[in-house]
């Protein structure tokens, strides 16, 4: 009897010591125990081409995501991400349809990572929240996207090698497995993904990141300098939502100007979803990318499930109920470590 | 911090020259200038990418038109009306046209020379479709030659008819009704009584059915009252009701044949002017009477001169700039005849200057060059003078204003973009009140919607859109259908799906609603995974590029061809017009916004000379659609005319 | 820059007739405040006497309007809290010390984190860190399950006794408490008394700012007690009884 439950107290140690050290433990036994229901109670849905839909769906989101977990995690908002993704894919393709898709891509990565600056600049100057301030340049980058676009839609017919390399179809892998549809922009969100995940983890500039949205007096009496780590950030997120135009425009050769609407949304959810909290502090870069693929999962889940008394357009509602399912499974998962 | 500042600004100072610079540059070829999904109402489309026009198309040439009818001015004056039509047409347009008939009714002959005139090799033929059964094979000998064809005057339309002629111009017998109803309710009436001479004869019901669902849709009651041939038992019959009914006080004739002993039942009774309401069908000498001595509320009219414009102008469309009518009916009438314009003779040199207020302009968004060309076409082609006012940007205040200062030219009429119904009333208002005739088009939902008391919307019926392609897609071979929506709760994008939905149903197959988001990649995947949900699907609807474009990438990734799935869109995008080249989409559906600038002038034109007014609150210029058939004139006159 | 004479031997930080106005309010009016080094300093007033406004003053947090710091015999300028704790003045605010979600580690480094660099790549050391954090912590006699652990899930007394550590790590010559143990129970309170003794005897000179006498009594060499603003005198160790303190900061007694 006691030889058990000093098992069970230590299992319970052991796991609490596992949730504690990684915010990702929670969402990813919440994604692969909803990947598993799905796999015994549709049919269809244990596929490689059902795996890499989710995948592919997840793809722009993911991007946009980094950065904006990345933001939380230092305490703040870009709800402007959704306009600077459709401002890059102005930017790279209309440089793609001259013939010059390499300075696109360049000029896709630095005006928004201006625009992010901005950003960073008003909250610092102006101490408005964040989320006020990216509410307001939210519209004013829309108008900007407008203007750069005369306000038309953007659509390429040609198709360039360099797509290929951005957003192509990953045929080493296609090719080898029947069915499969993976995309290079999954390795692409892979290496982003390593690539922050270890600025966050693995230097200085990551533990600032955290101390900036833990305790902001704190951090600042330590000698953080936290206007530059927030400046930073929005830097980087101005730079992955302008990433994430480029390879909307790399697979489908088109942008809008209404392109990325919502995408501050679906991010910001991703993130809580994968373990973030609202307030800052904590998270991860991990853990949100696991929450994308979650909401993904759950969306292909319950379509493929058709349930006949959910019609098909309005499975987005089942989406959210599962999203807020999924939140309070992973958070009554933490207390009970 | 100083150091990451200088990097800042050194970099900001760079990205504001290149941004400086791109925009300013040429779009090149291959890149088309669409419309971005616009605000609610304003529905817009793309246009599709310029090439070099090829030899064929040539908006401006010369046209032979043959128009057989199975009746003659020469021997029957109803048809000198409508011959004054197509003459009128044919000298506005630049277009030659010949009238054939018979000498006497005669369907057989009629028929024959439905084939004379295909083997005349004309450009388009007009015809009416007196008698479908008859005329079928023949009317298709003429569509396997690539003649267009259009129905006038007698006919269903292309789909009651079962034959595939483009549209079918004549009276809508249940609008003519329900409106009528309208009027009559506003005119005071609380009990409505349709006195209908030929129960069973389908036309007639359909005006009787109008009529009820009018008063029915006020909270009102209203029924059918059926009298014979004979005019003195008629007269007993509705003298025998209006006893048992003492309250009906609402009536409506559908002709001469009840207006008649109606009138004499009015007389017996000792009733004149204001004691009830009474409105007509058709116009005689004796209604016309009634009409000026305000005993009568109205007469309805078919408008025979617009039956034989609208043949001429709507095959001169098609051959020209490749626009097809909107809808298998296209109404003439009802044209209501009230003590406002009884008796108005036509004008027919009147001189016309008119004034069109929209919220954008060609200046600045290139969708309204194509609206442009449409004013200044109609406009040359019907000798009107024509001012187009606009904002420099869109600013539905300042629009508002531009209407005030219209009305202060005092221009001949006023056509405008009801963008904002709330902002534009009271301006519209004003102009009514100064007795200027006042139409929209483009942005809209007609003056029964909108409640502002305009002659008509110019703009796209999004539901016949959805039906009218959903009825393709099942003749193409669909079965299962799906509408994929990017925003459902959008009342227009709703009203496209249920339109879909309604075909595949009312065919005996299925259909429902698939919600994708804005983001493509996100979108490709939930289509896939409905797919895959349901193998069974076929027939895919778009509703535009935002649509579109997923599904493509759907289609490649998931190695689908028109082999396997049917596929049709709303609008146009340089992808779309390529995927209906090769084969992979059935058509794209446009609004035709050059037909809405051409058919706001020449309502308008029509109205102060001719004394024809907009047969309904809502007048069609969408769902235009491009297929196989005419993608390369489409293609050819882009940003132009399409 | 002014080269002062030595003004007094024997003090590590020396505040000379230092105003502080707010506008029209005046918080501070001439005051005179000395650390003795290897000594602690009680700084005691009441709730708006002014103790937090000096030490903001000695941090870089505010400057004075009027008054001169010398730190070890040295006339500076202390303009921003870098400035302070290049010197040597590290601070350990109550309930600002410690970001709750970080390890104890990351905590303990935090700003001064130890990176290796090569070429453009630079990536922290973490086991170093782990293990400076642990053994410096041992040192203060601090003993903590593992460096790697939230300090969320630390009770207050650890929490102060981290932020302690982590000043006499990093070399600090004064050091500034600000109400630490405001919030502590009785036996924790102990413990970062206990901390504060090991921080004096390895030559750390220590500012206790609190406004309850019975907190400071037991560690204190000297008591300086401010008063609306102004000095009401510096007091060495069992000059005063702890009544006595009260009543003057209080001001029931006058001096």
């Amino acid at each position: 009897m006691t030889v058990v439950t000093s098992v069970v107290a230590g299992w319970r140690l052991s796991l609490r010591r596992l949730l504690l050290s990684s915010s990702v433990i929670g969402p990813l036994a919440t994604w692969m125990a909803i990947f598993v229901l799905f796999s015994v109670v549709a049919s269809n849905f244990l596929s490689l081409r059902t795996v890499s839909g989710i995948l592919n769906a997840a793809t722009l989101t993911g991007v946009v995501t980094i950065g904006v977990t990345l933001l939380m995690i230092s305490g703040e908002f870009d709800l402007s991400v959704g306009s600077m993704m459709a401002i890059g894919g102005y930017l790279f393709g209309q440089q793609a349809a001259k013939g010059t898709p390499l300075l696109g891509l360049l000029l896709a990565l630095l005006i928004p990572a201006v625009l992010g600056a901005l950003n960073g600049l008003i909250l610092i100057a102006t101490r408005i929240p964040s989320f006020i301030v990216t509410l307001g340049t939210r519209s004013i980058y829309r108008g900007l996207a407008w203007i750069i676009s005369g306000g038309a839609l953007l659509q390429l017919t040609e198709d360039l090698p360099i797509y290929e390399v951005l957003n192509g179809r990953l045929e080493v892998v296609d090719k080898l497995f029947e069915g499969a549809n993976f995309r290079t922009s999954v390795v692409w969100l892979l290496g982003l993904l390593l690539l922050v995940q270890y600025l966050l983890i693995r230097t200085d500039y990551g533990n600032h990141v955290f101390a900036a949205g833990g305790n902001r007096a704190a951090a600042a009496a330590q000698g953080v300098n936290i206007p530059r780590v927030k400046l930073v950030n929005f830097i980087i997120t101005g730079t992955l939502a302008g990433f994430a135009g480029v390879l909307l425009f790399s697979q489908f050769k088109t942008v809008r100007v209404a392109t990325g609407a919502g995408t501050e949304l679906s991010a910001i959810a991703a993130a809580v979803v994968g373990g973030a909290l609202l307030r800052g502090g904590s998270g991860s870069i991990w853990g949100a990318l696991v929450g994308v693929l979650l909401i993904s999962t759950l969306r292909t889940g319950v379509i493929l499930l058709n349930i006949p008394f959910i019609p098909a357009d309005n499975f987005e509602a089942v989406v959210g109920v599962a999203i807020i399912g999924a939140v309070v499974f992973n958070d009554w998962l933490r207390r009970r470590a | 911090m100083g150091i990451l500042s200088k990097w800042l600004a050194a970099l900001a100072l760079v990205a504001m020259l290149v941004a400086a610079c791109a925009p300013a540059t040429a779009e090149p070829p291959g890149v088309a200038p669409a419309e971005e999904t616009p605000p609610e109402g304003a529905a817009t489309e793309p246009a599709a990418p310029i090439e070099e026009p090829t030899a064929a198309v040539d908006p401006t040439r010369s046209l032979d038109l043959i128009l057989v009818q199975h009746a003659l001015c020469a021997w029957d004056s109803f048809w000198c009306t409508v011959e004054r039509g197509i003459t009128d047409a044919a000298d506005d347009l630049g277009v030659n046209v010949t009238v054939l008939g018979p000498d006497e009714f005669d369907l057989e002959q009629t028929a024959s020379l439905i084939d004379q005139a295909v083997a005349a090799q004309p450009d388009g033929i007009g015809l009416t479709v007196t008698d479908p059964v008859l005329f079928k094979e023949p009317i298709e000998r003429a569509l396997a030659a690539g003649i267009p064809v259009v129905g006038y005057n007698a006919g269903n339309g292309p789909i009651a008819d079962g034959i595939d002629y483009l549209t079918y111009i004549g009276q809508d017998e249940y609008q003519g009704g329900y409106l009528g109803g309208l009027r009559m309710v506003a005119a005071g009436g609380t009990q409505g009584v349709c006195i209908n001479q030929q129960v069973g004869h389908a036309g007639l019901d359909k005006r009787c059915n109008g009529l009820v669902d009018a008063f029915t849709e006020s909270g009102l009651q209203a029924e059918v009252l059926a009298i014979s041939d004979d005019p003195a038992e008629s007269e007993t019959i509705i003298g025998d009701y209006t006893t048992a009914n003492p309250g009906a006080d609402a009536f409506l004739t559908l002709g001469p044949n009840g207006a008649n002993p109606f009138y004499a039942w009015m007389e017996s009774a000792g009733m004149g002017a204001g004691d009830v309401v009474h409105g007509t069908f058709d116009l005689s000498p004796e209604i016309t009477a009634n009409i000026e001595s305000g005993v009568t509320l109205f007469g309805i009219d078919q408008q025979p001169y617009l039956q034989g414009y609208a043949a001429v102008l709507m095959l001169t469309m098609v051959n020209r700039y490749g626009i097809a009518p909107a809808l298998p009916v296209t109404a003439t009438g009802p044209g209501f005849v009230d003590a406002g314009n009884v008796g108005a003779e036509p004008a027919p040199d009147r001189a016309v200057e008119l004034i069109m207020v929209q919220h954008a302009l060609c200046a600045w968004d290139a969708f309204w060059c194509v609206v442009q060309k449409g004013i200044e076409t109609a406009a040359e082609q019907l000798g009107a003078s024509v001012t187009v006012l606009g904002p420099d940007e869109f600013d539905l205040e300042q629009t508002a204003a531009l209407i005030d200062q219209a009305i202060a030219a005092q221009p001949d009429g006023i056509a405008l973009t009801v963008t904002d119904p709330v902002l534009f009333k009271e301006p519209i208002e004003r102009a009514l009140a100064a007795g200027i005739p006042v139409l929209a088009y483009n942005a809209g939902s007609g003056p029964l919607a909108d409640g502002i008391d305009y002659l008509t919307y110019l703009g796209q019926d999004e539901y016949q859109g959805g039906y009218l392609g959903g009825l393709r897609m099942v003749e193409a071979g669909g079965s299962q259908g799906v509408c994929i929506n990017q925003q459902v709760g959008h009342a227009g994008l709703d009203k496209r799906c249920q339109g879909f939905t309604d075909a595949f149903t009312e065919s005996g197959l299925s259909a429902e609603v698939l919600s994708i988001s804005d983001d493509p990649a996100e979108s490709q995947t939930i289509i896939d995974d409905y797919y895959t949900a349901n193998p069974g699907t076929d027939a895919f609807l778009t509703l535009g590029p935002n649509g579109a474009n997923p599904f493509y990438a759907f289609l490649e990734a998931a190695g689908l061809g028109p082999d396997q799935v049917v596929h049709g869109t709303f609008d146009l995008s340089p992808e779309i017009v390529e995927n209906i080249k090769n084969g992979t989409t059935l058509f794209g559906i446009d609004q035709q916004p050059f037909l809405q600038g051409y058919g706001a002038v020449l309502y308008l034109t029509l109205l102060l000379r001719q004394n024809i007014a907009p047969a309904l609150p809502v007048s069609a210029t969408g769902p235009g659609f491009v297929d196989l058939g005419n993608v390369a004139i489409v293609e050819a006159l882009a940003g132009e005319y399409r | 820059m002014n080269q002062a004479e030595h003004p007094q031997d024997g003090f590590v930080v020396e505040m000379k007739a230092i105003s502080k106005r707010f506008g029209t309010i005046t918080a501070l009016e001439g005051v005179d405040f000395q650390v003795p080094r290897q000594q602690v300093m009680a700084l005691l007033g009441d709730n708006g006497a002014g103790k937090s406004t000096l030490i903001k003053i000695l941090t870089g947090v505010h400057r004075p309007t009027r008054g001169e710091i010398y730190f070890e015999n040295r006339q500076v300028e202390i303009d921003s809290p870098r400035v302070a704790r290049d010197l040597g003045i590290e601070t350990v605010y109550q309930d600002l010390a410690l970001v709750n979600l970080m390890s104890i580690t990351r905590n303990f480094f935090l700003g001064r984190e130890l990176v290796r660099e090569l070429g453009p790549i630079r990536w922290l050391q973490l086991a170093e860190m782990n293990r400076l954090t642990h053994s410096s912590l041992v040192e203060v006699g601090i003993d903590i399950r593992s460096p790697s652990e939230p300090v969320g899930s630390l009770s207050g007394g650890e929490r102060q006794s981290i932020a302690i550590g982590r000043a006499m790590h990093f070399g600090a010559k004064l050091l500034i408490l600000d109400e630490p143990t405001s919030a502590l129970s009785v036996a924790e309170t102990r413990k970062v008394l206990s901390y504060i003794r090991n921080a004096k005897d390895r030559g750390l000179s220590v500012v206790f700012i609190t406004h309850n006498v019975n907190h400071c009594y037991e560690v204190s060499d000297a008591y300086t007690i401010l008063r609306h603003g102004k000095i009401v005198g510096t007091y060495q160790r069992g000059e005063l009884s702890q009544d006595d303190i009260a009543a003057l900061i209080t001001g029931e007694r006058e001096n």
